[in-house]
């Protein structure tokens, strides 16, 4: 796979070479170090990427989450609202930066990033999936259930959201629930899923 | 009009108020228009002084001195009620509250007390200290035993000085072990209890039966307080998650108080205890069929003559662990834990008593002890240690020989309050203890504990375009830190014996023995009425399993326990086949060095029991055959399979079995017993049967 990443690198960097202000290039070359888990060189053509497609929201949210890897949680928070502004209705950015909130414990901040991004689409796994995650930290297990069950009817083959689901059943002393969903979550791939099943569920 | 109201109203609120904490002392001058109600009341109060005097004489001389505070309380409330503002009935009952089951009453009472004369008695703030330790305002507590303490310096601070000095340790270890609760629930098993004491609950292996012990009404006469004696009640969990009503043991019963104290890992041997003379001993009853059988007092090796209480079997049933006040060396303190070991060849017989050693014993009572069938994991109840309050349950893990520090087992499931009596269910996921905190129904209750394990961390979800190009967002999970969690290496193999023709219930024995050293490690005999048997099988051995009963075929089974693994429970119905013509048996306990025919020495045991069926069935003739799974050419699996018929057939002969009697025959993979298509199923198939002839 990281043979494929460096064939693509090459040619992108000769599409850059070709036309110095493609950010689309430098957008996509980015990635491939991202996927690399080479976030610095990432970063840098993300930046170019910002630079030369000053418009496009998407960039400066793949900025966002190269600066998380990076952990500048600020800078990767300021790229999302960058992002935002640019975008109102761009629903992942709100997911994103909201999940970087809660990565500052700023709980409060991060469940109106959460809604706002189902408020523009309500059917958004993904946001449902980081709300519920906050109602179980405000020991709301059962409204928690009732985001991660959303999650998973919106998006089946959601492996955290069954394996988040299970915590949260477990804490409204639902065990076999709780089982169910870990064997699930494993079933699709879930490392936390494979390990609370294991850990938890012979009795 | 206005200036009056000024002066007076402090006035009067001030009366108001001293009126309110003003104590009414029991004289006919305060009572002149009620002078028969007063004297009738004199008469309780008076009756009741007189108890409190000599229960608290008792209270570590006498077992139980709490009858005499109930009788206390009796006679106070019917002094309380004549008169609710008198100080020292106030104090009393808070007082003898504290020495009962209903601990939690106390608190109201002293407070009352202490607002209507803070001089009523030099222990008011000892007493105040234990309730508000019971009420978990361990400040408050600390306050009120560190006044006690630097007020009185009279004997009796000295006596109780070492006692202070313990609550005050209980409260520091309190406040300590309710800022970092345990994720466990409790829960009161609301079914099974009463008003009355339901305590000592002993749960089989596989959670499905506790026995436990209550002093219920059961048609006997009740003591001085209305209590009855303690009988063994036993409940089973029904299909809706539910326990059965439960039912009196009544073999076990009579108008003494008897103690279940553990039930055997198999459901089949239950230790008692109880006094039929000067002291408690310990006593053993078996299940023959559906019954139980008289309690039958234990060796004297066990039973001293000291107070011998709560017991528990060890996991291979070389041992017993029981609480005792037998003195260790000179000193005396309270109870202890001990083993004794079963002899050689006399299993009924035990040798001396040995402690378990300083590290698990305090200086305090140590009360109840449970083995886990893990063989390594002793619970058990003491007031010493970094107990919050009464008895707490704790845990000690045997390592290298030796039993490690005790730990806590933590709020929730400790309190201030009586907590002991732990049994566990062999998954370790639910146990079962018996506590007089508040909020249960009456006295002490059996609560279930429901262990979570360790913190589980959820996943956050984001997502982004990867790629300019593509519109499908690409997701990202944030995977927090990993979380560990703790297993239980152990396997429980549960089931029952039974015709594998006619289908009923077979009286059959079962050895485990550990194929690694041939070592014998226990020998059961399953239920003569049910066939039912439970072993557990700790980690870390190959064990074979043979089944035999009179007139059958011998079973053999192997489980192979790698250390580290899931616990796991393994329910089987063994089908023994009648020694008759055409009957199959597959040898589980046969290993061949791989690809090759040479036995391995772990195959002894089951091979020597063959040569032992052979001697004792001369007229028997069977066919050993070899079979193998479906991998590689057939020729070669047939050629395989011949010889290590042939290898059986060999090591028989060198026995002394006639060759006459032997067949050995290769049928390579042309026989298989599961599907080629898995691993265990190939498993399966590779193994070696007799056929009788």
């Amino acid at each position: 796979m990281l043979g494929e990443y460096d064939k693509a690198i090459k040619s992108l960097t000769k599409a850059i070479e070709l036309k110095p202000d493609f950010y689309a290039a430098y957008n996509d070359r980015g990635s491939c170090y991202r996927m690399k888990k080479n976030y610095k060189q990432a970063l840098l053509d993300y930046q170019q990427a910002g630079k030369y497609g000053a418009k496009h929201a998407f960039v400066f949210n793949n900025i966002g989450t190269v600066k998380k890897q990076l952990k500048d949680y600020q800078g990767a928070k300021n790229a999302y609202s960058k992002a935002i502004s640019l975008d109102p209705k761009f629903y992942l950015a709100y997911n994103n930066r909201g999940a970087m909130n809660m990565e500052q414990g700023k709980i409060n901040e991060a469940l109106i990033d959460f809604n706002k991004a189902i408020a523009i689409n309500n059917k958004y796994a993904p946001a449902y999936n980081n709300r519920g995650i906050i109602k179980h930290k405000n020991k709301k297990y059962k409204a928690a259930i009732e985001d991660f069950s959303k999650a998973i009817s919106l998006d089946e083959n959601f492996s955290e959201a069954y394996a988040n689901r299970g915590v949260s059943k477990e804490m409204n002393r639902d065990l076999e629930g709780a089982c169910k969903d870990w064997n699930k979550a494993s079933q699709l791939g879930s490392e936390n899923g494979t390990v609370y099943h294991s850990g938890n569920c012979s009795f | 009009m206005k200036l009056i109201t000024k002066i007076l109203l402090p006035a009067v609120l001030f009366l108001c108020y001293t009126g309110y904490g003003q104590n009414v002392e029991f004289k006919a001058s305060n009572f002149k228009d009620k002078k028969e109600d007063f004297k009738k009341a004199l008469v309780h109060y008076e009756k009741a002084e007189e108890l409190m005097e000599q229960g608290n004489e008792s209270i570590y001389s006498v077992l139980n001195p709490g009858n005499l505070f109930k009788s206390a309380i009796i006679e106070l409330k019917k002094a309380n009620k004549f008169n609710p503002k008198n100080a020292k009935v106030n104090f009393m009952l808070g007082n003898a509250y504290l020495y009962t089951n209903e601990k939690y009453k106390a608190l109201p009472y002293l407070e009352k007390a202490m607002k209507l004369d803070p001089e009523v008695d030099r222990f008011i703030d000892f007493y105040l200290g234990m309730a508000y330790q019971l009420d978990m305002d361990f400040g408050k507590a600390i306050k009120h035993y560190t006044k006690f303490e630097s007020a009185t310096k009279s004997k009796h601070v000295e006596t109780l000085g070492r006692m202070l000095k313990k609550r005050i340790k209980e409260c520091k270890s309190g406040k300590v072990l309710t800022a970092t609760p345990v994720r466990a629930w409790i829960d009161n098993v609301k079914n099974i209890n009463t008003k009355s004491d339901e305590y000592s609950p002993c749960i089989s292996t596989d959670g499905a039966t506790i026995v436990f012990t209550s002093n219920r009404e059961n048609g006997h006469k009740p003591n001085e307080v209305g209590e009855y004696d303690g009988d063994i009640y036993k409940t089973e969990l029904l299909d809706n998650g539910k326990w059965s009503a439960p039912k009196s043991m009544k073999s076990l019963n009579t108008t003494l108080d008897e103690t279940a104290t553990m039930l055997s890992y198999d459901g089949t041997k239950m230790l008692i205890y109880k006094n039929e003379g000067d002291n408690y001993d310990i006593y053993e009853s078996l299940l023959k069929g559906a019954n139980w059988t008289a309690p039958k007092k234990l060796h004297r090796g066990l039973n001293t003559k000291a107070n011998q209480t709560y017991a528990s079997y060890n996991f291979n049933d070389r041992k017993i662990m029981f609480v005792s006040s037998k003195k260790v060396g000179n000193s005396s303190r309270g109870t202890d834990i001990f083993f004794c070991g079963r002899m050689n060849g006399r299993k009924d017989e035990f040798g001396a008593a040995q402690t378990v050693g300083s590290t698990v014993n305090s200086r305090f009572n140590e009360g109840s002890v449970y083995m886990h069938p893990d063989g390594e994991t002793m619970y058990f109840g003491s007031e010493g240690h970094n107990s919050m309050g009464g008895m707490d349950i704790f845990v000690s893990y045997k390592k290298q020989g030796s039993w490690s520090e005790p730990e806590n087992l933590g709020y929730p499931i400790n309190t201030p309050y009586d907590d002991y009596f732990f049994a566990a269910t062999a998954s370790g996921k639910f146990a079962y203890i018996a506590s007089n905190r508040e909020g249960g129904k009456g006295g002490l209750d059996i609560y279930k504990v429901t262990f979570w394990g360790t913190e589980k961390n959820q996943t956050l979800a984001t997502e982004d375009y990867l790629l300019a190009s593509v519109a499908k967002p690409i997701k990202n999970v944030q995977i927090e830190n990993k979380v560990k969690v703790n297993k239980k290496s152990l396997t429980v193999f549960k089931g029952k014996t039974v015709d594998a023709i006619s289908d009923k219930a077979i009286e059959a024995k079962i050895t485990i023995t550990d194929n690694t050293t041939g070592r014998q490690i226990e020998t059961i005999m399953t239920n003569s009425a049910t066939g039912k048997f439970l072993l557990s099988l700790t980690s870390g051995k190959n064990y074979g399993i043979t089944v035999e009963a009179d007139g059958y075929l011998f079973h053999s089974e192997n489980f192979d326990i790698k250390n580290g693994g899931n616990f796991n429970m393994v329910n089987k119905i063994i089908k023994l086949k009648n020694i008759k013509k055409g009957s199959t048996i597959a040898l589980r306990n046969i290993f061949f060095d791989s690809g090759k025919s040479t036995l391995r020495s772990e195959s002894n045991g089951e091979l020597n029991r063959l040569v032992d069926l052979l001697k004792e069935v001369p007229s028997l003739k069977i066919e050993i055959s070899g079979h193998t799974d479906n991998v590689g050419s057939e020729s070669l699996n047939k050629k395989l399979s011949q010889e290590r018929a042939q290898a059986v057939v060999d090591y028989l002969t060198q026995k002394g079995i006639s060759k006459t009697r032997l067949v050995a025959k290769g049928y390579g993979s042309t026989k298989p017993v599961a599907s080629n298509n898995s691993s265990s199923g190939r498993q399966q198939n590779r193994r070696t049967e007799f056929k009788i002839l």
